[in-house]
Formats: structure tokens, C-alpha cells, sequence
């Protein structure tokens, strides 16, 4: 722990230079001072003490170095003089810096306005539904390859027997022409399954969400609303809750509004009414299907129990598809069972965006690209014609000082401030400046004090 | 001064707790200076050296430092053992005496080792 502890006072130690810089200056100050005093007092005069204490010490200045490369985290300190450097470029060069901000927020927009089609469509497919990647979608799927949706009667059977869902529901898109008094809305609901609503984990803002037994035969008629629903069509209202309502014609009581956020189980499409499927023969015009294992109207998906794999659901689905195969009357039907995860829905907006969607990410991921690669073209040519100002470096000048430099007798120029002295010349290119130690023949004449 | 021998980081981090130990608080300079007289000049302490060293140190815990009064007036910081140091010291202590035990026992001729 020693060295975390160490590595933390370093971490600290990298602030507040300026200070820790004066108090060491003043330390080896004193020491320098003390060490003088004593050789003065073995007989030397005040001249030759001092230097003899000088040469001992070693430089002042490569101490100070040496200090400074363990007081702070070197890298740490060099980072911060990197950036405050390219800050100052930025600040130099507006015009340049403007053009290269616009053209990587511009490309970075579209990466990221792609982006969010992925996720709404392919990532989050359900918007309001916990876990939705836990969702797979079954179907059926004909000879020729097209996946179709389900019977009523499959549906029950796929219900009945499957082991790896932890709910099993059906729905099917329903066009509402929905009538309160006065008002009417045309809207998209949704026949569904009784256990809709506790499959998906979706809770009810007003009232309840529907239940198994609402979807059993003779059970009164109840619909649930959608959030968005109630706010643009009742306005809100906190009474809403067991009125009547005409969809298709036929009375309906309300019997709650789903939690925000809620808008059915396609994605890309808004359903605004929950239905239990058992209504389907009142609410639609094909008359009743609800026992006809030739219509096939059903979208089916489930939630996948914890810990179960997507292909443990389509194994299984395989067995349970082939024994539906066995017994029901349709030869043209190929896989009357196959399991889809939710982000791959043949009927939802995934089935046309999907392709969509690939395509314009991998363009945007090329727009990218295209800028970065333009960005350095203008680097490059920018430190091309900047090439000549390489040489306002003093040869010579680098980034660690040499090591044994002279000490530094008081009333020398101190290089560190000659260097600063010259920020002018060297305009902003030597940010860092303090780091450029200065070598030796930056100031000739010292090389003489050296023993 | 090409007699006088270069001192090892680890060894002079030793050299500084048990002079530390020996003479009590005492500022860089008189940490410089006892280890020069101990070692009879043999080793020359700059302050390149020995600063970095005591940081290394005080970074670590095991000294403190603040700033004191010399005898005669002058500022200066005056570094201490700290519990931990004491506790550091007794275990570098004997690990220097292993190793130089080991290392003189290769060194001086002996017959069991031929």
C-alpha cells in the first residue's frame, strides 16, 4: 500500500508547483547557506567556500530537476503542459481549428443520429418493456421461406406445452375507430392475449392493466389505453377509469391506462388500444377466427424464463412446430413454429429498417472516416509550410535538461528565465517552455565554473 | 573526487532512516554531512541525490518534514522518522544484513565453496 500511498501524495504533488517550487528553492537554499558558513569557518575565504559548495551540490538546478521528476507524476505534468499547449494553438488559429471542429461535429451528428435509430430500433425495439431483449418472437414459416404469422389454435398449442417461456402471448393489429360522446379518433390497437400485459411487465398509470380471465370467453368487454392516448384524447382525465367507450362500433369500458413510456409490442408503431383477443369476432369484419387454425393472424412472442438461451427457445420451438406440423391441416406450411429474437421481428419496423439501417450506419462510419483522413491532410499541410519555424529552436534545446550541467552561481541569468525572456521570438510554438532545459551552450560561458 | 563512490538509491534510503534514527530531526544538510562523515568522505551526497531521496521518503511515510530553525537561525526543514520508518528500518536493516551475509559468503574463498 506504500506505493499507492505514494503514488496519491504525487498525484497531489503535481499541483501547486509553483509553491512546492519556492519551498524547495528555499530549502537547498538554507543547505547551500549552512554548508557555506561551515567551509568558512575551516579557513576559506567567503569566495572559495562558496564555490567549493557549489561544485559539492552537485547544480542546483539538475536538483531541481531531479526534485521535480519525483515530487509530481512526470507524465501528469507533461500532459497538462501538452494540452494547455494545444489550447493555446486552438486559441492561435481560429480559423482552422473552427473548420476542423464543424467538420468532425457534422460527421460525429450523423454517426450519432444513426446511432439512435439502432438503438430505438435494434437495441431498445420496445419502448416501456423491462428486459426486452428477453423477448422472441415465434412464427411460422411457409415453404417458400416467408415467415408468417400464427392461428389462434397454434397459439394455444404453442402455449400449453413450450418450457422455456415464462409468459406466451399473441397479439394481432387491430385499426380502432375509437367514439367518446362527441369525439372520435382513428388509432391503431391491439387484440391481444390475456397475459399481455404481465408477459411484457407493464403496469398500469390509472385503474389495471388486462387480465388472464378478461380474455376468456364471455368475460364483460374491457380495453386498456395507452399513455399518449389518454393525454390526446381524454386529456388527462383522472376519471377515466370505467367509462365506455365505442371502438369499432362496440361498446367498451376502460378499465385502466398504461404506465408512460408504453406504446404496444412493435416497434416503429404506436398502438393506443389493448384489446382482449377473445373480442376479435366483434371488432373486426372477418367474422370469427378464433377457433380456425387456417387463418393465420397471430403475431405469438414470449418471454424468455432466466438463464434459457435463445436457441434452447428454438430447439424447442423445432419439436413443438413439427407435432403442430403432424396435426394441422396446412402441407404448404414448412416450420409451423420457429423462434426469432425481438430485434430480428419480420413484423415490426426491424423487418424494412433493418437493412436500412446497416447501410446508413456503414456510410456514416465511412463519413467518418473520410473527415478524420481530411483533417490529417490539413495537419500535414499546415506542419509542412510551418516547417521553417523548426528552426527558431536553438539547437540543442530539448526536453530533459543535460546531466551535468554547471551549477548556477547567484547572479547568473538563470536559463529558465532567458528562455522565457524569448517567448516573443518563439511566438506560441514553445508552450512548454519552462521544459525546455537549456543546454549548455545556450549560455557558453558557464562551461567555464565547471571544475 | 573520482575516488569518492556513487551511492545507491536503496542503500541511501537506508543510510538517511538510520541517521534519522541515530541523530533525531536534522535538516538535509546535516543528513548530507553525517553520512559523508560516517562513510569518512568517501561518499559524496549532492543534492541531485539526497532530495529526491528524502521525498522518495516522505511520499512513502516513513519521515515527516517541517520547517524548523537551524542553530544558527537559518530556515530549514527538518525531516523526522515517522512509526512507519522506525518499522521500515529494523526490516531493511535485516535485509541488508542477509544479503551482505550471502554476498560475503560467495566472496571470501572458502573450501566448501570450490
Amino acid at each position: 500500500m506504500r506505493w499507492l500511498r505514494a503514488f496519491l501524495v504525487r498525484l497531489a504533488g503535481s499541483f501547486a508547483r509553483e509553491r512546492r517550487e519556492c519551498e524547495f528553492a528555499e530549502e537547498i537554499e538554507a543547505h547551500l547557506q549552512m554548508e557555506i558558513e561551515d567551509r568558512i569557518r575551516t579557513g576559506m575565504t567567503p569566495d572559495e567556500a562558496r564555490r567549493a559548495a557549489l561544485i559539492h551540490s552537485g547544480g542546483l538546478e539538475s536538483a531541481k530537476e531531479a526534485w521535480r521528476d519525483r515530487r509530481g507524476l512526470l507524465w501528469l505534468g507533461t500532459l497538462l503542459q501538452d494540452c494547455r499547449y494545444a489550447l493555446r494553438l486552438i486559441a492561435k488559429s481560429r480559423a482552422y481549428s473552427l473548420f476542423v471542429v464543424v467538420a468532425l461535429a457534422l460527421v460525429i451528428g450523423a454517426n450519432t443520429a444513426i446511432f439512435s435509430l439502432v438503438k430505438g430500433v435494434f437495441l431498445k425495439p420496445l419502448p416501456g418493456v423491462k428486459a426486452a431483449a428477453d423477448i422472441t418472437i415465434v412464427a411460422s414459416k411457409t415453404a417458400g421461406g416467408r415467415v408468417i404469422t400464427l392461428s389462434h389454435p397454434d397459439y394455444r398449442f404453442l402455449r400449453d406445452h413450450n418450457t422455456t417461456f415464462a409468459g406466451f402471448v399473441a397479439s394481432a393489429i387491430l385499426p380502432c375507430s375509437l367514439a367518446l360522446g362527441q369525439k372520435a379518433e382513428r388509432v391503431w390497437g391491439e387484440l391481444v392475449s390475456g397475459n399481455y400485459f404481465q408477459t411484457l411487465d407493464v403496469k398500469a398509470r390509472l385503474g389495471r392493466t388486462l387480465l388472464p380471465s378478461d380474455a376468456t370467453p364471455g368475460a364483460p368487454p374491457v380495453a386498456v389505453i395507452s399513455h399518449g392516448l389518454w393525454e390526446k384524447m381524454f386529456a388527462s382525465d383522472p376519471q377515466i377509469v370505467g367509462k365506455t367507450i365505442r371502438v369499432n362500433a362496440h361498446p367498451v369500458v376502460i378499465a385502466g391506462v398504461a404506465e408512460l413510456g408504453f406504446r404496444g409490442s412493435m416497434a416503429g408503431v404506436v398502438l393506443d388500444i389493448y384489446v382482449p383477443l377473445t373480442m376479435q369476432p366483434e371488432l373486426t369484419q372477418w367474422g370469427n377466427v378464433l377457433n380456425d387454425s387456417r387463418t393465420q393472424w397471430l403475431i405469438t412472442f414470449g418471454r424468455r424464463k432466466p438463464g434459457v438461451t435463445l436457441s434452447a427457445t428454438q430447439s424447442e420451438m423445432r419439436v413443438l412446430g413439427a407435432q403442430l406440423s403432424k396435426n394441422g391441416p396446412q402441407e404448404e406450411i414448412d416450420n409451423r413454429a420457429i423462434a426469432i429474437p425481438m430485434w430480428q421481428s419480420p413484423f415490426g419496423a426491424q423487418s424494412f429498417l433493418l437493412p436500412m439501417v446497416s447501410t446508413l450506419e456503414f456510410v456514416v462510419g465511412l463519413m467518418l472516416l473520410i473527415a478524420c483522413a481530411n483533417i490529417a491532410n490539413l495537419v500535414l499541410a499546415r506542419s509542412v509550410s510551418r516547417r521553417k519555424e523548426g528552426s527558431r529552436f536553438p539547437p540543442g534545446a530539448r526536453w530533459k535538461p543535460q546531466p551535468h550541467r554547471a551549477p548556477l552561481l547567484p547572479g547568473e541569468p538563470d536559463p529558465f528565465v532567458v528562455w522565457r525572456g524569448n517567448r516573443n521570438v518563439r511566438g506560441s510554438v514553445a508552450a512548454g517552455s519552462y521544459r525546455f532545459g537549456a543546454a549548455s551552450h545556450a549560455v557558453p560561458r558557464r562551461s567555464r565554473y565547471v571544475g | 573526487m573520482s575516488e569518492k563512490t556513487d551511492v545507491w538509491q536503496g542503500t541511501l534510503a537506508l543510510m538517511v532512516l538510520k541517521t534519522l534514527e541515530a541523530m533525531g530531526p536534522l535538516h538535509g544538510y546535516g543528513i548530507a554531512r553525517r553520512i559523508e562523515q560516517i562513510s569518512e568522505n568517501r561518499l559524496s551526497l549532492n543534492y541531485g541525490t539526497l532530495y529526491p531521496a528524502l521525498l522518495k521518503l516522505e511520499q512513502e511515510g516513513y519521515i515527516s518534514a517541517v520547517w524548523g530553525v537551524s542553530e544558527n537561525n537559518r530556515k530549514a526543514k527538518y525531516y523526522s522518522l515517522t512509526r512507519a520508518g522506525k518499522r521500515q528500518l529494523h526490516r531493511e536493516t535485516q535485509d541488508w544484513d542477509a544479503t551482505t551475509a550471502i554476498m560475503a559468503r560467495f566472496l571470501t574463498p572458502r573450501g566448501e565453496l570450490r
